[in-house]
């Protein structure tokens, strides 16, 4: 048997105040192992759908399904544990908790789920969580920064910092909200190619968002939010 | 346990904010918990300035009068007791001892205490602490006066030193009896009761300086008895103002209580200091309640400092709360983290608040018994403090909440937007 596809959705719709839909979304569906690029203008609601898959928000209308689980019936804490077990997520930027330190936010998912830190400790030969942390952060390239204050490093190392912390645990959907939007441009690349070889090492499925089109020849399959999303098609005719 | 961890870290990380937090809620505890160490210390002050005595005896009157009079010297009794009467209950078989007291003349102020070996052999304070000599005797002379720590170190007095005294009790008196001067002979060790403040001669003397008086009034000058006749001669003592009593046993007391007050020859009146010093701090509870309630709505203001303080942090930890939800923590970790850091705080200041009340404490203690007569012992925080103490956790704990449902509906509706 095949497993279930990383996202399939079908009629989703969600609105942050009753009446005022952000997102309609008649069908999309990621298979496992894809790197998929999702773009769209700004406001176009990319963020609020990768909110909606990681079960952040609830959906109001339609079927979610994220890596088989169906979003749309779980609870709220079941939607926490399933996210912190099976997602990764990296934000645009200030991904990290400027408290900790830099193997503290690598590990942090691995010491909030149990589950995750398990399979981690299994999967691999690994000793420790923080020898697994410097593992990654080495391949990273932001092996020397492990004991550095967060708010010390460049944004560029603050990315991959996040990316670890991401990655740390197999998850089997990396979801990536423009990370790359504060790089410049050879960094991008940089970053998407050490991106692309850690999830290929898990097989992990990769749903990159950005509404910068000069990255998409690098995925296998593009989407666009705004042919996708009903609510934006609707807003389009009436410009 | 994670949730510590990261609570410490983050206040860590704002330790500025939170040491003044912190210290805010120490300071507010300190003062409540300093406002009932003082008042536990002036109440047990208060009850042991007379132990072991079991009655007080005076003319009719009212109890609490003659408690003050007597043992406290404020105010005065107005009737005197004939000594026949007083040598009468001295005598009888269940009385133990007797202390004879005639009051009414001061020195400068300090109540002058008419009395006899009496007082220093069977007079207790504290439990079972007895005035002490540091220097010199008791009055052997019939011009003999022994003073009180207070009045030696106030009036710059030794053993040696001549004194005049006044009659009266007030502050300035117009009628001295200069004509015989009194002769100090010993020192009272500090007892931080109104023993202090008083000088004690014998009833003979007390008689003495009075001779010749008549219906008040002192003779005219040069008509009196000389100083010589009335060594020579001493007045025989026919009344005094008031007496101890302690029973043979304490059974006896309430016999000897009733006896007395309801003899018919002479109007006296017998009380129990212990009921009657219980009554007066009734009477004073009242302000001690109202500074309780002082203390403790400081704390709550102190407490109110910390909700504001993690309140205003909310806004720029958005980000933050962000991050946790999106790497897997629930809401009920965001709560959890912020309750945590309430309850940190809180632990914290009330542990500071104690230190410092130690620290108060043991800096303060010699100065204010020295200055007030008052004794505040250190010792372990006593069940009531434990009480405040877990009162107050449990508010900051409570106040905790109110950020941490806020954070709580904030990362609900907020989801992974950031906003600014
Ligand atoms: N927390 C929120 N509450 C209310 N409206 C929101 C919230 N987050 C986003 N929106 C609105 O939803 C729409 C889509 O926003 P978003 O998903 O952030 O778009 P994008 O990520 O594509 O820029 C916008 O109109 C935005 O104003
Ligand atoms: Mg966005």
């Amino acid at each position: 048997m095949t497993a279930a596809p990383a996202v399939a959705i079908k009629d989703l719709s969600f609105a942050y105040h009753p009446g005022r839909d952000v997102l309609q979304l008649p069908t999309m569906v990621i298979s496992r192992g894809e790197r998929v690029f999702l773009h769209g203008p700004s406001g176009s609601g990319k963020t609020t759908l990768l909110g909606l898959i990681a079960g952040i928000l609830r959906p109001q209308g339609g079927s979610l399904a994220v890596l088989g689980a169906d979003l749309g019936t779980m609870s709220g804490s079941e939607r926490d544990s399933f996210r912190g077990e099976r997602l990764g997520y990296v934000f645009q930027m200030f991904n990290l908790i400027p408290y900790l330190s830099v193997v503290e936010n690598i590990t942090l998912p691995c010491l909030l789920s149990a589950p995750r830190r398990a399979r981690l400790m299994q999967a691999g030969s690994v000793a420790s969580l923080e020898l697994a942390a410097a593992a990654i952060a080495e391949r990273l390239g932001i092996g020397g920064l492990l004991g550095t204050p967060v708010t010390e490093l460049s944004v560029g190392q603050q990315q991959r910092v996040a990316v670890a912390r991401a990655l740390l645990g197999a998850p089997e959907l990396v979801i990536a909200d423009e990370p790359t939007s504060a790089l410049d441009s050879e960094h991008r690349e940089d970053f998407l190619r050490l991106l692309f070889d850690e999830t290929a090492r898990s097989g992990a499925t990769v749903l990159f968002v950005s509404h910068d089109l000069t990255l998409a020849p690098l995925f296998q399959r593009t989407l666009s939010l705004r042919d996708l999303n009903q609510v934006a098609a609707a807003r389009g005719t009436h410009a | 346990m994670l949730a510590l961890k990261l609570a410490l870290k983050s206040l860590w990380n704002r330790r500025f904010a939170s040491t003044l937090t912190v210290a805010s809620i120490a300071l507010s505890v300190a003062l409540l918990l300093g406002v009932e160490r003082v008042r536990l210390g002036a109440r047990a002050g208060f009850a042991g300035t007379i132990s072991q005595t079991d009655l007080i005896v005076g003319a009719r009157g009212g109890a609490v009068p003659l408690l003050l009079s007597t043992v406290f010297h404020i105010g005065h009794a107005t009737n005197a007791v004939p000594y026949s009467a007083y040598a009468a209950i001295k005598a009888r078989p269940d009385v133990a001892w007797t202390i004879p007291l005639s009051l009414g003349d001061s020195h400068k102020g300090f109540r002058v205490v008419g009395t006899t070996e009496d007082f220093y052999q069977h007079y207790h304070y504290r439990r079972d602490e007895q005035p002490r000599l540091v220097l010199g005797h008791t009055p052997q002379a019939l011009f003999d006066v022994v003073i009180g720590s207070a009045v030696a170190t106030k009036l710059g007095y030794q053993v040696g030193s001549a004194l005049t005294l006044a009659h009266g009790v007030a502050e300035v008196s117009f009628q001295n009896h200069t004509d015989k001067p009194f002769n100090v002979c010993g020192i009272l060790a500090p007892t931080g009761t109104p023993i202090d403040r008083s000088l004690f001669i014998s009833l003979e003397g007390e008689e003495a300086i009075h001779a010749d008086w008549a219906d008040g009034a002192p003779p005219q000058s040069g008509h009196g008895t000389s100083v010589a006749a009335l060594i020579a001669h001493p007045p025989a003592v026919d009344e005094i103002t008031a007496f101890f009593v302690g029973a043979k046993s304490r059974g006896d007391t309430l016999t000897l209580q009733r006896d007395i007050n309801e003899t018919k020859a002479v109007a006296l009146t017998a009380v129990i200091p212990g009921v009657t010093l219980n009554e007066l701090w009734d009477l004073v509870a009242y302000g001690e309640n109202g500074l309780r309630l002082v203390s403790a709505c400081v704390v709550v203001v102190g407490l109110l400092g910390m909700l504001v303080s993690i309140y205003h942090s909310l806004s720029e930890r958005r980000r933050e709360m962000a991050i946790l939800r999106a790497i897997g923590a629930g809401p009920r970790m965001i709560v959890t983290l912020m309750v945590v850091e309430a309850g940190l705080l809180t632990i914290l200041g009330a542990a500071g608040g104690l230190m410092l009340v130690y620290v108060g404490l043991v800096l303060a203690q010699p100065y204010v018994e020295a200055e007030f007569g008052l004794l505040i012992p250190i010792q372990a925080p006593a069940s009531g403090e434990a009480g405040y103490l877990s009162a107050i956790f449990g508010l900051g704990l409570l106040l905790g909440a109110i950020p941490a449902w806020r954070a709580y509906r904030t990362t609900l509706h907020d989801g992974l937007t950031m906003r600014l």
